[in-house]
């Protein structure tokens, strides 16, 4: 039986292994005649060449008890001659243990000495970690180059994304400012966020596409009418589809060359980019995009699924009532049709899972996260639910694993980005909720990940609440540290919460400085009582530990201003 | 594995009985009669100074028995393996030294099942401790880098310590 090797770091030889060999306490030839063993396999040769004897100062405790051991580790004079350190095990046996932690935990290890540092910065657990939570990067962070020899600038390049990434996250709990952009003269149905080329697409009652810049918040290029209310819009950095009461969809190609990817405001020649898919019997709802196909559902209570590159439906999924939201992830494919959400195969063109009576009343939106298990619903009662539709739950009725209450009006939209998940309402609010502690990607179990047993009835407070202006919000969109929704009043709404990364990149530097002063004192002070007794290293260990504690805590800037920012 | 074991301790039986002295890294002996494949784990010969004690030892044997007989069936097997493991793990594995010694071993022999029990032990004594008392639990005394390194080493890793 060959090694099965469950690792997906790359093991690289630990720099503080010792290939010395203390024999004095191995019997040596003579002393006792024996058969030779025979040796099942090579492995038992290599392992006698590690060190087994060293000379550390090692202590070893009752695992239960690890403050105890600080405290007998300092007294400790004496090194134990027949104690081990981990850090003789093969580094192969290391990274078998990495892999069942967690990215704090990895940070942990990673300050307890060299060789440990070396090994869990492998930058395979940190890709991990960061697509598990926010997929593949977009385009401009180019990345993903062959391995550079040494590895050096590629796993500091996924350590870094991902600690960039997780510290961008948390500005959804800082200030923020607001932006109001004003052309539309109806409803704003349906907001787009396209993060990566910094664009938002909006559609409304008013029946024209606009597209607008993210920073700036400058209207770019408007579409003449479509003659029907646009409910959906979808993007991607090639293909902008656009989907509303009649039936058809619109589309435009990505035009290369031109400083905005679109270019929607044509008159409809032969020639331009835009062309339309027809097959649906009724208004288009909702939209979606993957690489290779286009997903939409409608009231004719289908989803069809269109392959992009030949531009004709190749999929069509039978549902019980009206489809109010579609959301790929993989190959399959989520939908909420009245008030169940159903999970379809898009290969087989089965149905998966079904989640009947997800609301009270109709099931509005959907979201879904990167981990494929996890499937976010909204509905006219104003809740929202989190279910469970991994395989194993086929044969039983799937129960919430989560609820939140937020809303008094029904959620008309819902949207994700790790670990927020977005909210948008009739009742004009935008509710942020926190899905760090629910999400936690686990290895060592079966499943990809871990949600916490609820009560299904349990209701969790969302983290923030954002106010629009009390009408009624129908679409919402997360990224780019911003948050955008559109409402009844004709108005998009930004909220931009990048100051708050500014703030905070100034308080956590002065943090450190102050940190790094103090444990210098320390250090000094410890230099000084070298000589008392062992009860002050004792005291001082104990600071050090509180200390450690203590500057685990983040505080955010929360306070809120609002700048009405008018343009038009 | 565990099929390949249960045919190993079958087809065990040598044609001569030898007398057998395992010894092991910290000096202890235990003797053994090679025609009784129940006295040696996975039912045949190892070898011995990759085993450091004979408590090691013992835990060695007493996992390869209990999934042999899972593999097999019948009524003396217990129902639930997965439910033994972690109450073997939490019963035998008391010590860090223990948990050292049985990791070795059990990856040494390719007892697969075993290792991983392992990883994730020592994993979860890792969990929700700082860096002093994962320190002090690894019995890692020598840090290879000096106060100051150590402390630039922190600073650095500051963004990750803060994660929720």
């Amino acid at each position: 039986v060959g090694f099965h090797n469950f690792m997906d770091f790359d093991c690289k030889t630990a720099r503080g292994d010792s290939s010395s060999v203390n024999r004095s306490c191995i019997v040596t030839e003579g002393t006792v005649v024996q058969a030779k063993p025979v040796s099942h396999n090579g492995k038992a040769k290599h392992w006698n060449s590690l060190s087994t004897l060293n000379n550390q100062k090692c202590s070893y405790e009752l695992l239960s008890d690890p403050k105890k051991n600080v405290e007998t580790s300092d007294g400790e004079t004496a090194s134990k001659c027949d104690s081990w350190c981990f850090t003789d095990l093969p580094s192969a046996l290391v990274c078998e243990v990495l892999e069942h932690l967690d990215p704090k935990e990895l940070g942990i290890v990673s300050c307890v000495s060299t060789l440990l540092h070396t090994l869990a910065t492998d930058h395979q657990g940190w890709k991990k970690f960061y697509c598990e939570r926010w997929g593949i990067p977009t385009p401009p962070v180019t990345l993903n180059g062959p391995l550079v020899p040494g590895g050096t600038s590629d796993w500091k390049s996924w350590k870094t994304l991902f600690v960039e990434r997780e510290f961008r996250s948390k500005s959804f709990m800082g200030r923020f400012s607001v932006d109001v952009l004003r052309d539309h003269s109806e409803d704003v149905r349906t907001v787009f966020l396209l993060a990566s080329v910094n664009l938002i697409f909006t559609g409304g009652n008013d029946s024209v596409i606009r597209m607008w810049d993210l920073e700036e918040g400058l209207l770019i290029d408007k579409s003449r009418p479509l003659c029907c209310t646009i409910r959906a819009i979808a993007a991607d950095t090639r293909l902008l589809v656009t989907a509303g009461t009649n039936a058809f969809i619109h589309c435009w190609r990505a035009v290369e060359g031109n400083s905005y990817p679109f270019h929607i405001s044509g008159n409809g020649t032969d020639q331009s980019p835009e062309f339309r898919l027809w097959g649906h019997e009724g208004p288009v709802t909702c939209l979606a995009l993957d690489s290779l196909r286009i997903f939409s559902g409608s009231w004719d209570m289908t989803v069809r699924v269109w392959d992009r590159s030949e531009m004709k439906c190749v999929q069509k999924f039978m549902h019980a009532d009206w489809v109010w939201s579609v959301a790929p992830h993989g190959n399959t494919v989520a939908s909420t049709a009245g008030r169940d959400a159903y999970v379809w195969d898009i290969r087989s063109g089965e149905l998966e899972n079904v989640i009947s009576n997800a609301h009270y009343g109709n099931a509005f939106s959907l979201a879904r996260t990167h981990l494929a298990d996890v499937l976010f619903t909204g509905g006219e009662d104003g809740a929202i639910r989190l279910f469970n539709v991994s395989e194993v739950s086929d044969d039983e009725d799937i129960k919430p694993a989560a609820t939140w209450v937020p809303h008094t009006g029904p959620v008309h939209s819902l949207a994700f980005e790790y670990p927020w998940l977005v909210s948008a309402s009739s009742d004009g609010r935008v509710a942020l909720i926190d899905l760090r502690k629910l999400l936690t990607p686990r290895k060592s179990s079966k499943q990809p990940f871990r949600v916490k047993n609820f009560d299904p009835s349990s209701i969790e407070p969302p983290q923030r609440m954002l106010h629009g202006f009390g009408c009624d919000l129908f679409s919402v969109a997360i990224g780019a540290d911003r948050i955008v929704c559109g409402g009844e009043d004709g108005a998009v709404k930004v909220w931009n919460f990048s100051e708050a990364l500014e703030i905070e990149k100034r308080a956590q530097a002065l943090r450190s400085m102050r940190q790094e002063n103090r444990m210098r004192r320390k250090k000094a002070q410890v230099e000084m009582n070298a000589n008392g007794r062992r009860s002050d290293q004792c005291g001082s260990i104990a600071m050090k530990r509180n200390q450690l504690k203590g500057d685990k805590s983040v505080t955010w800037h929360s306070k809120r201003a609002i700048n009405d920012k008018v343009k038009s | 594995m565990a099929m390949a074991m249960a045919m190993a301790m079958e087809a065990a039986p040598a044609p001569v009985p030898l007398p057998l002295v395992l010894r092991f890294r910290n000096g202890e002996d235990r003797f053994a009669l090679t025609d009784q494949p129940r006295q040696l784990p996975l039912g045949y010969a190892i070898d011995a100074p990759s085993i450091r004690s004979a408590r090691t030892f013992g835990l060695l044997d007493e996992y390869a028995r209990v999934h042999a007989q899972h593999a097999r069936g019948g009524p003396g097997a217990v129902p639930d393996i997965a439910a033994w493991d972690r109450a073997f793990m939490e019963r035998e594995v008391t010590d860090t030294d223990e948990l050292h010694d049985l990791f070795m071993a059990a990856s040494t022999l390719e007892m697969d099942g075993l290792s991983v029990l392992c990883a994730q032990k020592t994993a979860d004594v890792v969990k929700k401790r700082t860096v002093e008392e994962v320190k002090a639990l690894l019995g890692i005394a020598d840090v290879g880098m000096t106060p100051e390194e150590e402390l630039k080493l922190q600073h650095d890793n500051d963004a990750i310590l803060c994660l929720r």
